[in-house]
């Protein structure tokens, strides 16, 4: 969650003000060519300076990142609206092309750079909490057994990357909120009963990468966790094995880094 | 008529070939997705441009370009409607809904052009690039081949290493309870493994060696002590045969 290098933010930043430099021109002319067909791109990209904005908000900024794939459709119409223009009524020259050109490519790489974190942009080796880059066989393999084994539709208690797997390759019901009660906890206390009852979690699933790495995203379970998206040291090791020993608690599944604990016990699940 | 709507006619034949291709055996798949992947990327598109405006005279970069977002536009749009449906997003589902939306674009444009005099399929636009454009055309190439060396050296290099599974699932049988112990290989290399099986830190039994090649399983099913005793299966690499790999238990109930 660090800074990325000068060069990143610099063409990043120009990329957001060439867009704004060229939108103004771009929706004077279409607004006065084109207003009756295309009013709607119009109004979407009079949003994208709200986009900008609301990145600014922790919350926000994933809200402008989906966004902006929706918005660039509007965006790239207004502006080659406005090069259009500029091309056929003010003669740049011959520089046109080109000037056009590095403008385009900049917009281009500043988008990527704006829209993408360095570690998202290349398929590499897994990192902890890190979207697309802790996507990886074993999780996958573990969501899969789930499902064969277990079958679907438990309710599962687990870390953000294992919940959208067991979500979609294991067919579970991985719950939302709540979790860092077991995840943040070093023993099997008051919090952690209360959850895993009142939710009727019937497993969890831990993953023991968590210990080993900061999350790239900030966050290892949800938004609430203590210390999101300001960690500085990866979870208590201690976390992974405060269920063993647990009378009727069944520690079911290990693959070196997932463990998966059937919990069904504590409310007299088959 | 009919031959100012031949390109209709060769993308009904293309649709219905793409469409018949997802019948061929998944074996087949170099041929499944030459002929599926016009399905997705060029057909619906093309035909329903050809429906919406049935004599604009575009050029061929016009036509490639509207061709290709309307058809994953269409996809799209197809993939969230199939999503309500009984069938879901089905292999099946997607090449018979798609087809079935470009034959009948192709209608609706054969109808369409029926009522016009004239028609130019491909409108022919100047001689050919200007060496600017062929310059930059050339960049461009350039930076896509670069952007793919790239990309495809990190796909390429192993992203994660291998990993064994170890599993334990108890069921009861009667007045018994038994387990039924697995190991699955997901390495990248065949393995040998040692399982033992304790209860109350009693070594009871052992299987060794229990070999396995990438992907495959071993399974058995074991009869467990009376419920006031733990059990507890581990596992370890015979390459380092001191170290546990994996570990799965089952506490004494309640």
């Amino acid at each position: 969650m660090g800074w990325a290098p000068l060069l990143e933010r610099l063409t990043g930043y120009t990329s957001v003000g060439l867009i704004l430099l060229g939108l103004p021109y771009g929706l004077w002319h279409t607004w006065r060519r084109y207003r009756e067909k295309a009013l709607a791109l119009v109004g979407c990209a009079l949003i994208y300076p709200a986009t900008l904005a609301i990145r600014l908000t922790q919350a926000g900024g994933e809200t402008a990142q989906r966004t902006s794939a929706f918005l660039f459709v509007a965006i790239a119409f207004v502006i080659a609206v406005g090069v259009v223009e500029l091309d056929r009524t003010r003669r740049v020259g011959r520089l046109h092309g080109l000037v056009f050109t590095v403008w385009a490519s900049v917009i281009f790489a500043g988008g990527v750079i704006v829209g993408w974190p360095g570690w998202a942009r290349l398929p590499e080796p897994y990192v902890v909490g890190a979207d697309n880059r802790s996507i990886e066989p074993q999780g996958i393999a573990a969501a899969e057994w789930v499902r064969d084994y277990l079958g679907p539709d438990h309710i599962v208690a687990t870390d953000r990357t294992n919940r959208l797997l067991m979500g979609s390759y294991g067919d579970q019901r991985p719950v939302r909120t709540g979790v860092s009660a077991i995840f943040f906890s070093i023993g099997y206390d008051q919090d952690g009963q209360t959850f895993l009852a009142q939710r009727k979690i019937r497993y969890v699933v831990f993953d023991r990468r968590l210990t080993q790495q900061l999350p790239e995203v900030g966050i290892y379970v949800e938004r609430s966790e203590p210390d999101a998206y300001h960690h500085v040291r990866p979870l208590d090791p201690r976390t992974l094995t405060q269920f063993d020993g647990l009378p009727g608690v069944v520690r079911l599944f290990d693959s070196r880094d997932i463990a998966i604990y059937d919990m069904g016990v504590l409310y007299g699940a088959p | 008529m009919r031959r100012k709507s031949l390109d209709l006619i060769l993308v009904a034949a293309a649709t219905c070939a793409s469409a018949a291709s997802a019948l061929l055996p998944l074996e087949a798949a170099p041929a499944r997705l030459l002929l599926g992947l016009p399905l997705a990327f060029i057909l619906p598109g093309y035909a329903l441009m050809a429906a919406i405006l049935p004599e604009k005279k575009l050029g061929a970069p016009e036509r490639l370009l509207f061709g290709l977002g309307l058809s994953l536009v269409a996809a799209i749009l197809v993939g969230l409607g199939l999503n309500v449906t009984p069938w879901g997003l089905a292999l099946g589902a997607w090449p018979f809904v798609l087809g079935g939306l470009t034959l009948g674009a192709c209608a609706v444009a054969w109808a369409r052009r029926a009522n016009r005099p004239a028609y130019e399929p491909l409108a022919r636009q100047g001689a050919g690039p200007t060496p600017g454009q062929g310059f930059l055309f050339g960049l461009a190439a350039i930076i896509v081949v670069a952007a793919l060396t790239i990309a495809s050296a990190g796909a390429t290099q192993k992203r994660a290493a291998g990993f064994t599974q170890l599993w334990m699932l108890p069921a009861k049988a009667g007045n018994a309870t038994t387990a039924r112990l697995g190991v699955g290989s997901g390495e990248y290399a065949q393995v040998k493994y040692r399982l033992e099986l304790k209860v109350d830190g009693r070594l009871v039994r052992q299987w060794m060696p229990i070999e396995l090649q990438p992907g495959e399983k071993w399974e058995t099913t074991v009869v467990l002590p009376p419920a006031q005793e733990s059990v507890e299966a581990l596992l370890y690499r015979l390459d380092t045969p001191g170290v546990v790999y994996s570990r799965v238990a089952l506490w004494p109930g309640p």
